[in-house]
C-alpha cells in the first residue's frame, strides 16, 4: 500500500519532548511553499509522561493517518519508543533515532529492564532502509539550549533530503514559529542535526 | 490581536482542528460561548480564552457542561448566536437541558459541539454521540478535517437559525487534534444586545406546552430532512483512480474521519471494481432520497463509519422500506468493529473482505527480535503534589482502604505503588459512590476528587453524603487548576474565562463548612508528616471528613519560575548515606528517580524541586544539591 503523492513522517517519543513544535515548524514551511500538509497529534492524558505519536503527511492527501506500511521515515525522539514503533517500519522506511534514553517509571519502580540502546539500533538497522542516530541532548547543549533537541531531530530529518523543503525554507519557518529569544539556539541546533545526516 | 481574528479572506493558515472550529465561530458572528474543559475539545476553550474579548464574544468556563449548555442556550433563546462545547461524556451531563431545548428551539443560531473520543484516548468510554441527535431530533453535522470544520461551523449557525433549532456539531479526536490548512472566510461581527421577546407557550415547557412543542419538532424534522437533501456537505465523490474493472459496482457510504481513510485507500490500492463514495456531512436527519438514489445505482454498498452502526442501520432500513435491490454490508456482518478508532489499514481490511478481494502487494518478511519493552503509561509528573498526598495516605492506611476516585490528573494514582483506585466511573462520581460503598463494606473508604471536579459535580454528592450521615474520607486534591486538560481556571480561582483576573473565587473549605462537614483539614501535601496526621484523624472521624491537600500543580510552579528566569533547587542522592532499601522507588516512584542495579540517583533535568523525597528517605540520603556540588 503506497500513496505515491505523499511523504509520511511518524514521530514517536515521550510527552513533553516537543513534537508539537516540530509539526508547527513544518506547517509554517508548508504554508509558505504551498505544500499540502496534514498532521495528526496527541494531546491530553498521554502527554503526562506517556508515549506520544505524531504523524505528518506532506503532499496530496486528506488522510491524517497513513497505511502502516507506507511510512517514509520514523523519527524516534527516544530509542525505546523508536523500537516500540517497529510495526510502522518496513524495508523502505528510514529511521532517525535520538539515542538519549528516557527511562520510564516502570524501570525504576516496577523492575522492568530498559533495552540496550546499541541492540535497539542494530535491530532497527536490520529491518529498515537506513538508520541514522545521534544524541539530541549533546547537540542541543552544543547549540546552547538543552531544550532544542526536538529541533536537532528536525535538522537530522531535513538533512536526509526527503522533505520537500530546502534547508533555508525550514530555517525561515523556525524563525516564525519559535519565540524570538530562542531563535538562535534553535537554528544552531537545526544545523547541527542537519550535518549528521546530510550526504 | 490574536491570529485567529485576522480579517483577510482567502489567506491560508495552518490550524489545529479545534482552532479551525473557533475561527468558524468567529466568522459566523458568535456572541456567547461556554464550556467545561474536556479532551479532545479543550483547545477550543483555551483559544477562546485568549481572544474572546478582542472578538466581541462573551466566553466563560462554566462549573460543568450543563451550566455551559444553559448559558449559551439561553443567549440563543434570547436571539444571539451562541456556542457551547464539551467532550462526549460532557453531553451526558448537559443532556437534561439538551433534550428539552430540542423542543423549545432557539432564535439565534446555537451550535452544540460534542467531541467524541473513539479509542478512549483520554476518556472513560467511547460512546457514539450521534445517537443524541437521533434521540433529541436536532440536526447534526460531522466534519472530516479542519477546513471542513471551519466551513461547517458557519453552516451550522445558518441552519440553526433557519430552523430555530440547536445543531449538534459532532467531532472525533482525529478531527480535533489534526492540524491542517484552512482558508480564512469573511468575519460577521457579533450582534449587540437584543430585546427578550416573551413566548411562554414556546419556552416554558410545562406539560401542555411541551406536548405542542414535541409535535412542532416532529414536523420540523421533515423540513430539516429536505435541507439535508440539498446540503453541500452531503455529496457523491468519485475517486481520481476510477478503478474500473469487470467486477461489481460498489458504493461506500461514510462520514467523519472515516471518509479520509476511505479516500486514502482508493488513492493507494487498485481494488479492481468501480467505486463511488457517498460522503455524508449532515448526518441527522439523513438525506433519504439522496441515499436511495445512490444505492439504486450500485450492486453492493459498504458502510464505513467509526463506532456504532449508526449510518448502517438507517441505510438498511431505507433500502428495505424502498425495496432497493442492493446488498448492504458493514458492522452487523462483522466486516468492521463497533469499537476503537479506524485507520487506513482497518478500512482496507474490512472493504477487501467485503469485496472478497486479496491485496497482491509484495510480501516482506521482517523477523523483529522480541526485545522486552518496558511499558510507559502516563504517570504523575515529577514534583506533582498528588504524589506526596498518596504516599502519606498509604502510610496511614497501610493499603487497607477502598478508594473511589474521579476524573483528573490524580486518577493516575491508580497505578502502583499508590494504587488509589478501586472504583472510577465519571466526573463527581467518587463522592456519590463512596457513600454506597460504606453502607455495605467494612473497610474504610476514601473518595478522591480534584478541585475542578469538586465544583463540577462533587458538591451535590457531598451535601447528600452529609445529610444521609455517610462515613468516609473525602480527599479533595486541590492543585489550583484544571490540570489534566491544560490548566484552565475553575470557580475556586480568582481567574475566569471573561473576568481574567477578577473572577470571584469560591472557597472549597467554606462550602464544606456550609454543608455541615464536621471535620475539615487543609494541608500542604508536600509536607508528608502533616499530611499523614490529617489523614489519620480523618479516618478516625465518625462521619464525612474532608482533607483538602492544597499545593499548586508542579508544571505551573515550574512555568512561573522559568518566566522569572529561575530554576528550583535540584535534589540528589548522597551515595554514602543510601542503604539501598529502595523505599524511594518502591513507594514514592518519582519519574526523576533513576535506579541502576541497587543504586539510586535523581535526574536533575527531570527533578522539579518539590523536596518530598527528602522526607521520604528514612536514612536522610536525599536532599538538595549543595552549591559546592554544582
Amino acid at each position: 500500500m503506497k500513496n505515491e503523492n505523499v511523504v509520511t513522517i511518524h514521530i514517536v517519543g515521550v510527552g513533553g519532548q516537543g513534537a508539537l513544535t516540530v509539526s508547527k515548524i513544518l506547517g509554517n514551511a508548508s504554508i509558505e511553499k504551498g505544500v499540502p500538509i496534514i498532521v495528526s497529534e496527541v494531546h491530553g492524558m498521554a502527554q503526562r509522561g506517556g508515549v506520544v505519536q505524531t504523524t505528518i503527511r506532506l503532499g496530496d492527501t486528506i488522510s491524517p493517518l497513513a497505511f502502516s506500511s507506507d511510512i517514509t521515515v520514523v523519527v524516534g525522539f527516544e530509542p525505546l519508543e523508536a523500537y516500540r514503533a517497529k510495526g510502522t517500519i518496513t524495508p523502505n522506511t528510514m529511521v532517525i533515532v535520538n539515542t538519549d534514553p528516557i527511562s520510564p517509571v516502570s524501570v525504576s519502580s516496577a523492575g522492568h529492564k530498559y533495552p540496550d540502546v546499541d541492540e535497539v539500533l542494530k535491530e532497527l538497522g536490520k529491518w529498515s532502509r537506513k538508520v541514522y542516530h545521534l544524541s539530541g541532548s549533546e547537540k542541543a547543549a552544543e547549540a546552547g539550549n538543552s531544550r532544542v533537541s526536538n529541533v536537532v531531530m528536525l535538522g537530522a530529518l531535513a538533512g536526509t533530503g526527503i522533505l520537500p523543503f530546502s534547508k533555508e525554507e525550514i530555517e525561515n519557518a523556525i524563525r516564525v514559529t519559535v519565540p524570538e529569544k530562542a531563535v538562535e539556539a534553535n537554528i544552531k541546533g537545526f544545523e547541527l542535526g542537519y550535518d549528521v545526516t546530510v550526504q | 490581536m490574536h491570529e485567529l481574528l485576522t480579517d483577510e479572506p482567502g489567506k491560508k493558515m495552518i490550524l489545529l482542528g479545534n482552532e479551525a472550529i473557533v475561527r468558524g465561530a468567529v466568522e459566523a458572528g458568535c456572541r456567547v460561548a461556554a464550556t467545561y474543559p474536556g479532551t479532545p475539545s479543550s483547545e477550543i476553550g483555551n483559544t477562546l480564552h485568549r481572544m474572546s474579548k478582542d472578538a466581541g464574544i462573551y466566553f466563560e468556563f462554566s462549573a460543568n457542561e450543563k451550566v455551559a449548555f444553559e448559558i449559551a442556550g439561553a443567549a440563543a433563546v434570547a436571539g444571539v448566536r451562541a456556542f457551547s462545547f464539551m467532550k462526549h461524556v460532557g453531553l451526558n451531563v448537559a443532556s437534561d437541558a439538551f433534550m428539552t431545548m430540542a423542543y423549545t428551539g432557539v432564535r439565534g443560531g446555537y451550535v452544540v459541539l460534542s467531541a467524541d473520543d473513539p479509542q478512549c484516548h483520554s476518556s472513560q468510554n467511547e460512546q457514539d454521540n450521534r445517537y443524541f441527535a437521533k434521540m433529541s431530533g436536532v440536526p447534526m453535522v460531522e466534519p472530516s478535517n479542519p477546513e471542513e470544520a471551519r466551513q461547517m461551523m458557519r453552516y451550522a449557525f445558518d441552519i440553526s437559525e433557519k430552523f430555530e433549532e440547536p445543531v449538534l456539531f459532532r467531532t472525533t479526536t482525529r478531527m480535533n487534534h489534526v492540524r491542517g490548512v484552512i482558508e480564512l472566510g469573511d468575519i460577521r461581527p457579533p450582534s449587540g444586545n437584543v430585546e427578550f421577546k416573551r413566548d411562554m407557550k414556546r419556552f416554558v415547557t410545562v406539560p401542555a406546552h411541551a406536548r405542542t412543542r414535541h409535535l412542532h419538532l416532529l414536523e420540523l424534522i421533515k423540513k430539516m430532512r429536505d435541507e439535508s437533501e440539498i446540503s453541500p456537505f452531503n455529496k457523491v465523490v468519485v475517486p481520481r483512480k476510477r478503478n474500473i474493472g469487470p467486477g461489481k459496482k460498489v458504493g461506500i457510504v461514510t462520514s467523519g474521519v472515516a471518509y479520509n481513510y476511505v479516500m486514502e485507500m482508493l488513492e493507494s490500492v487498485e481494488l479492481g471494481v468501480e467505486v463511488r463514495v457517498l460522503k455524508l456531512g449532515m448526518t441527522n436527519p439523513l438525506p433519504e432520497d439522496m441515499i436511495s438514489e445512490f444505492c439504486q445505482e450500485e450492486d453492493l454498498i459498504i458502510i464505513v463509519e467509526e463506532l456504532e452502526p449508526y449510518l448502517e442501520e438507517e441505510v438498511k432500513i431505507l433500502c428495505k422500506e424502498r425495496e432497493i435491490p442492493v446488498t448492504v454490508l458493514g458492522k452487523r456482518e462483522g466486516y468492521f468493529a463497533r469499537s476503537f478508532e479506524m485507520n487506513p489499514d482497518i478500512v482496507l481490511k474490512g472493504v477487501s473482505s467485503a469485496l472478497e478481494f486479496e491485496e497482491k502487494g509484495e510480501v516482506t518478511v521482517q523477523e523483529w527480535k522480541d526485545l522486552p519493552l518496558p511499558p510507559r503509561p502516563p504517570v504523575l509528573c515529577p514534583g506533582c503534589p498528588h504524589r506526596g498526598a498518596y504516599f502519606a495516605l498509604k502510610k496511614v492506611t497501610k493499603g487497607k482502604a477502598i478508594h473511589s476516585t474521579d476524573i483528573g490528573c490524580y486518577t493516575l494514582g491508580i497505578m502502583p505503588p499508590h494504587s488509589t483506585g478501586d472504583l472510577l466511573i465519571c466526573m463527581g462520581g467518587s463522592v456519590g459512590s463512596a457513600g454506597g460503598l460504606t453502607r455495605v463494606i467494612d473497610e474504610p473508604v476514601v473518595a478522591h476528587i480534584g478541585d475542578s471536579s469538586f465544583f463540577h459535580t462533587g458538591i451535590p454528592a457531598l451535601i447528600s453524603a452529609v445529610h444521609n450521615r455517610h462515613r468516609f474520607v473525602l480527599n479533595i486534591m486541590d492543585n489550583s487548576t484544571t490540570a489534566m486538560t491544560g490548566h484552565q481556571p475553575h470557580p475556586g480561582l480568582p481567574t475566569g474565562g471573561y473576568y481574567k483576573d477578577m473572577a470571584t473565587a469560591i472557597s472549597i473549605e467554606k462550602i464544606c463548612e456550609a454543608v455541615g462537614v464536621g471535620f475539615i483539614k487543609v494541608v500542604n501535601p508536600l509536607r508528608i508528616k502533616e499530611t499523614q496526621e490529617a489523614y489519620r484523624e480523618a479516618l478516625e472521624y465518625d462521619g464525612v471528613s474532608v482533607v483538602i491537600t492544597r499545593s499548586p500543580c508542579a508544571l505551573l510552579v515550574d512555568r512561573e519560575l522559568r518566566k522569572r528566569g529561575r530554576v528550583g533547587v535540584k535534589y540528589t542522592v548522597d551515595q554514602d548515606k543510601c542503604k539501598h532499601c529502595h523505599l524511594c522507588t518502591n513507594q514514592f516512584a518519582c519519574p526523576a528517580f533513576i535506579r541502576t542495579g541497587d543504586d539510586h540517583f535523581i535526574d536533575p533535568n527531570i527533578c522539579l524541586s518539590c523536596g518530598v523525597c527528602e522526607q521520604v528517605c528514612p536514612f536522610g540520603a536525599m536532599g538538595p544539591i549543595k552549591e559546592v556540588d554544582q
